[in-house]
């Protein structure tokens, strides 16, 4: 690992020369209270790398909200083909959660199924990280996503007058190749220590190891407690839609006016909305919100973390930051900690 | 065979009919789809025969409950189209008064000679076979409904919320920019045209299957609503209720 210190010109410059060679998507401030977005850089002082979190999370990049992704004619002898878009792309300034994130959706988009989209975008795709500082909402230091190992070029952390940089891979330093940068005093090195230290204090937190928690979840399926969070929750699907982690997606054909062809698109979806889980033959498996909200929490902290081994949820905290009715996955996560205490003592008496 | 469509319009500013001719890059492919065989805003035939009526404005007038009656016995199929027609729309927030006070201050003390009775959608007066939301009407939707019942299929609304179509949109809450939004609980489709454009949604498309609407008059009254406020926030296109007409 190599340890590098670049003062802010200097961060532009290097979001420059990226603009020179590949489109460069990075924060901007979006109107609204604390809101921004990745967008792409048309002007690198309006980077905005002082942010707490984007609206959607930066897998947007690598799979759209909406899809193009087969072409086909009708008629005597159909034809279909398949499109894949991709371009070279770099995104800058993404924080550890979104970048664990895009590191599970590695794993699940080429599982049994290899998603040739998720791959072609990835394949093109480089990574400048920033650390950042938590707001109320994120619990990464809970969820273990507080640091990253792997998955982005160089990492930048905050120091007095610039930045450290981790350049963690050769397409990281080539990115530096005719940037001005200086060797990492260990006063600054101190500093990202301290940085991480600050970051880890954090309120909004799990009341258990993370690596416990599918086991919490075996003996609460049937528990009220999903009514009862569920019971001011919209199923506006809003939680999935902004997650770094979910990747459900609905079909849909766009048909052209002649009903001679058309393309096959998909947008992403929703488990937390009413006809998810409706079947061709109309039945709903899950009808009711609790349901639903069940559900999600299974898959991200039980199913998906029992079948890759980590959990399918960053602690970034988009999901709450984002709904209305404020459904906080800590509060619930905590509940299903300790009902699932409850139940152990039962059994043990 | 094509298709033959007609066009009616019953109260309502007519702007769903407006919307179709606006499809004008499209106009020509709808027409090798379907023919238009009657429609007062673009032509000056007309025709008792017809396979798909499509119908905006509410009913409000003695006059046009007879007539989408008759309209109901030529046609194989009748489609709302617009909010006043799927809902009642705007026009149903007259119905919580008398009529005789509606005349009265609309029209003065002429009024009395107007025709005019509580505003229904089209469905509270005849069976129709599907609705298209919207005030106005969506262009895509409406073309995406054509293709469909020309393949033989009856055309699917979503069942979600506005929400989804925002934040695929990546809109930023309008809530968070202190504005009021009924989007939470109101049927998507529209591609969340008022919040991209910096506005609230107003609901002209009707609520979704199961919405909360217990938890919007919280969250509404959180935002800083008042009671009343969240009241005209709920009515202003979704005010229509059979039990008081």
């Amino acid at each position: 690992m190599t340890l590098r210190a670049i003062d802010y010109q200097a961060v532009l410059a290097l979001i420059q020369s990226l603009m020179q060679e590949a489109k460069v998507v990075a924060p901007h401030q979006r109107e609204g209270e604390r809101q921004w977005s990745f967008e792409e850089v048309t002007e690198p002082a309006n980077v905005c790398l002082e942010y707490t979190s984007t609206v959607l999370p930066p897998k947007k990049y690598a799979f759209p909200t909406q899809e193009r992704f087969l072409r086909y004619e009708l008629g005597e002898s159909p034809k279909a083909e398949p499109i894949i878009e991709a371009e070279p792309l770099v995104l800058f300034g993404v924080h550890t959660c979104d970048i664990y994130a895009l590191n599970c959706l590695d794993i699940a988009m080429t599982d049994e199924h290899v998603d040739p989209n998720w791959v072609a975008r990835r394949k093109q795709m480089r990574i400048v990280g920033v650390d950042c500082l938590p707001d109320e909402y994120c619990f990464c230091a809970s969820m273990g996503t507080a640091t990253v190992h792997e998955g982005y070029d160089l990492f930048l952390t905050p120091v007095d007058g610039g930045y450290v940089v981790e350049v963690a891979t050769e397409a990281g330093e080539e990115m530096l190749t005719n940037i001005p940068t200086k060797e990492a005093t260990s006063a600054q090195v101190a500093q990202v220590k301290a940085h991480l230290n600050k970051k880890m204090q954090q309120e909004h937190k799990l009341d258990c190891d993370v690596s416990t928690l599918p086991l919490h979840f075996s003996g609460v399926a049937d528990s009220e407690l999903w009514e009862q969070h569920a019971e001011r929750c919209y199923s506006c699907g809003t939680c999935n839609l902004v997650c770094p982690t979910c990747i459900c997606y609905d079909v849909l054909e766009q048909l052209n006016l002649a009903l001679d062809g058309g393309e096959r698109v998909r947008v992403w979806d929703s488990c937390m909305l009413e006809e998810f889980a409706t079947v061709a033959t109309g039945e709903n498996f899950r009808e009711e919100r609790s349901q639903r909200l069940r559900h999600r929490f299974f898959r991200k902290y039980s199913y998906l973390f029992t079948r890759y081994g980590q959990p399918y949820c960053c602690g970034c905290g988009r999901c709450v930051r984002q709904c209305l009715v404020h459904i906080d996955p800590v509060p619930i996560l905590n509940d299903v900690i300790a009902e699932s205490q409850k139940g152990a003592t039962v059994r043990g008496a | 065979m094509k298709p033959r469509v007609a066009v009616f319009s019953f109260t309502g500013c007519e702007g769903c009919s407006l919307a179709i001719l606006e499809c004008e890059n499209e106009l020509l492919g709808v027409l090798n789809l379907v023919d238009i065989v009657r429609w007062r805003e673009a032509m000056s035939e007309t025709t008792e025969d017809i396979d798909i009526a499509l119908v905006d404005g509410s009913i409000s007038t003695h006059a046009g409950v007879k007539r989408i009656k008759k309209i109901r016995e030529m046609s194989k199929l009748v489609i709302a189209i617009g909010a006043c027609a799927h809902t009642g729309g705007l026009n149903a927030m007259k119905n919580k008064y008398g009529m005789g006070e509606v005349k009265e201050v609309v029209y003065g003390p002429d009024g009395a000679e107007f025709d005019t009775i509580p505003a229904r959608p089209v469905s509270a007066v005849v069976p129709v076979e599907f609705a298209l939301p919207g005030c106005p009407i969506d262009r895509e939707e409406f073309l995406r409904a054509i293709k469909e019942l020309c393949m033989g299929k009856m055309p699917k609304l979503p069942n979600y919320p506005v929400c989804v179509e925002c934040k695929r949109k990546e809109n930023v809450c309008v809530f968070f920019k202190g504005q009021f939004c009924m989007g939470p609980v109101i049927r998507a489709g529209c591609g969340a045209i008022c919040p991209s454009f910096g506005e609230g949604c107003e609901g002209c498309r009707g609520f979704i299957d199961n919405p909360n609407k217990n938890a919007h008059q919280e969250v509404l009254a959180e935002f800083g609503l008042t009671a009343q406020e969240v009241m005209n926030h709920f009515s202003m296109f979704n005010s229509y209720k059979e039990s008081e007409v």
